[in-house]
């Protein structure tokens, strides 16, 4: 889905935020990114939506290469992105306006148009936002907006940057739902977060530094080797499960099972 | 300082078709040299309450005191908000940290000393005073909004979603720094991470549209939270224990540290 060889990137008269990367991203898979502040993960998914164009290697979108800006509405089609800063992302004046500007760019038939935007309403819970003013809305309304902005759209590839940053346990948990959901259906995923607890149903996950990508590997490998980094988080049910001596899990369930079984046998 | 909101309500673009009620009558006392944690969903009011403990906008109703003195930006009280970008608008860092305090009469000198401690206070590098705030990473452009309200010296410190954003390392450093002030100052701690407000608050409020639905302490909070809507506003590690001890283990469900869970999950094993 997304190719980026041999990438280096770095902003004027700065030195490279990436030098020499190389990540791929399968169709239909579901990629974590973490690392420290500045470390480039914001830098590497404008790199991946054309937004900004690397100094050294290539960066293809199904094929295409980002420079070839002539194509540039082809890759933003197939790849969608939800941005770190809620504000930098709205086009509309309403929230309305606002999922209907790529609807209408992708020339969706109107009677489609409102089937999805009410579909996307409904699933995040915020019919009632529809005819608000995007400025006006909180923090975390602005950031379920986005998400919504982008999934109704339909991408093969959705780029998450700190997508419930913001957002309640209760909204959290329909969203982090909802992304593995579209994930089962073919949707390739970049998800970048601090939050591990985020992470636990992606494929494989990057951790990046100001060095480079520092780790990687499929989640579990990548989270078992964060465990004694004092300076990374992993998810509860991973750090305990792991101090028992017990098979990492990822959720409660399967943390209780687990240890009832383990009560059963003494 | 203490801080007294009485009956306090906002409504937004009030008398028209549209008018939104964010706040409704609300009555809270946050006291002197706590850290006062506010949670709640999204839309349900907290930066609307934080602004207008800040003074940057007056309520539709009801009134709120500073040690019986109304909010004043900048005098007693300042704000991080929840979106740093709000935060800068000119050229350099520099300027922009700078301005405010030259602004309020206080001397060069003192203004560089200020900056430069707050900026170590927030585990930032000097060299980032000449950089444009246009150019920096979300994480660090939060900090560097941070070292600039410390560097005003409020004496009530309100944060918006401080460490959104933030690595855990930073996030590690930013509560250790809020611990730290807190004894001399009054802190008003928003954020949606459960586990990190009931560790960093002594007295927690619960915002339910616009509506306050639990004061309390810390623990007072947990057993509230257990109670509602199965437990989903609790933290992870919580609701983890609460499952445990709701199948039979012998575990405090009130334990907030990894390590203690673990070592009492582990007994409660052998036990059995
Ligand atoms: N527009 C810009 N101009 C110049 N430098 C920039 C610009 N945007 C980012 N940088 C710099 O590039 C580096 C990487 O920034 P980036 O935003 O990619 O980091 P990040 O990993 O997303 O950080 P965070 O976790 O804080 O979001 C940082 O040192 C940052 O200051
Ligand atoms: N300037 C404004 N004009 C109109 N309505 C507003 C304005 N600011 C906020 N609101 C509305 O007031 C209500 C409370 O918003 P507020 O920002 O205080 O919520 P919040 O608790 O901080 O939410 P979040 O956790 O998402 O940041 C929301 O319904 C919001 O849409
Ligand atoms: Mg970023
Ligand atoms: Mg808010």
């Amino acid at each position: 889905m997304i190719e980026m060889e041999d990438v280096t990137f770095s902003y004027p008269s700065a030195d490279p935020v990436l030098d020499g990367i190389n990540v791929r991203v399968e169709k239909g898979e579901y990629l974590g990114v973490m690392g420290d502040n500045g470390s480039g993960k914001t830098t590497l998914v404008r790199l991946m939506t054309g937004l900004l164009l690397p100094q050294k290697g290539t960066i293809r979108v199904n094929g295409i290469s980002t420079s070839d800006r002539a194509r540039l509405l082809e890759i933003r089609k197939s790849a969608g992105m939800v941005f770190q800063n809620p504000d930098a992302q709205a086009i509309g004046e309403t929230v309305e306006e606002d999922l209907v500007f790529g609807l209408e760019n992708l020339g969706t038939p109107v009677p489609e148009i409102d089937t999805r935007i009410e579909k996307y309403l409904r699933l995040f819970g915020i019919r009632e936002l529809r005819y608000r003013n995007v400025r006006t809305l909180s923090g975390g309304q602005k950031q379920l907006v986005n998400l919504a902005a982008v999934m109704v759209m339909e991408p093969e590839c959705i780029i998450l940057d700190e997508p419930v940053s913001m957002v309640d346990v209760v909204y959290r948990r329909i969203i982090l739902e909802h992304i593995p959901r579209l994930n089962r259906g073919g949707t390739a995923i970049v998800h970048i977060t601090h939050d591990p607890e985020e992470l636990t149903r992606c494929h494989r996950l990057i951790v990046l530094s100001r060095s480079g990508i520092i780790n990687q590997g499929t989640t579990h490998e990548v989270f078992s080797q964060l465990l004694d980094e004092e300076n990374m988080d992993i998810p509860v049910h991973f750090a305990i499960s792991r101090a028992l001596g017990l098979s990492p899990v990822l959720t409660t369930e399967a943390l209780l099972e687990e240890l009832c079984r383990l009560r059963l046998g003494n | 300082m203490s801080i007294e909101i009485r009956q306090l309500t906002h409504i937004y673009d009030a008398g028209t078709m549209g008018e939104i009620k964010a706040l409704d009558k609300i009555d809270l006392t946050i006291k002197k040299g706590n850290v006062f944690g506010l949670v709640g969903g999204i839309g349900s009011g907290k930066s609307t309450l934080a602004s207008l403990i800040a003074g940057l906008e007056k309520p539709t109703g009801g009134r709120i005191t500073i040690d019986r003195q109304p909010p004043c930006p900048g005098r007693n009280v300042g704000i991080l908000f929840q979106q740093p970008e709000d935060f800068f608008f000119e050229k350099t860092l520099f300027r922009d940290m700078t301005s405010g305090l030259l602004h309020s009469g206080l001397a060069e000198d003192e203004v560089n000393e200020r900056i430069n401690s707050t900026l170590d206070l927030a585990g930032l590098d000097r060299q980032i005073l000449d950089q444009s705030p246009f150019h920096l990473n979300r994480g660090t452009l939060r900090l560097a909004a941070f070292a600039s309200v410390l560097a005003m010296r409020p004496r009530v410190l309100i944060l918006d979603e401080p460490t959104a954003s933030l690595d855990p390392m930073s996030r590690k450093r930013m509560v250790e720094v809020v611990e730290h002030i807190s004894g001399d100052i009054t802190i008003i701690y928003i954020s949606h991470r459960l586990q990190e407000v009931i560790d960093v608050s002594q007295h927690l409020a619960v915002l339910d549209k616009g509506n306050v639905t639990f004061t309390g302490t810390r623990s007072g909070y947990l057993d509230w939270a257990a109670e509602q809507y199965g437990g989903e506003f609790l933290p992870v590690l919580s609701q983890v224990m609460y499952s445990l001890y709701r199948q039979g283990f012998d575990v405090d469900p009130d334990v907030t540290c990894l390590d203690d869970a673990v070592e009492q999950i582990r007994l409660s094993l052998e036990k059995t």
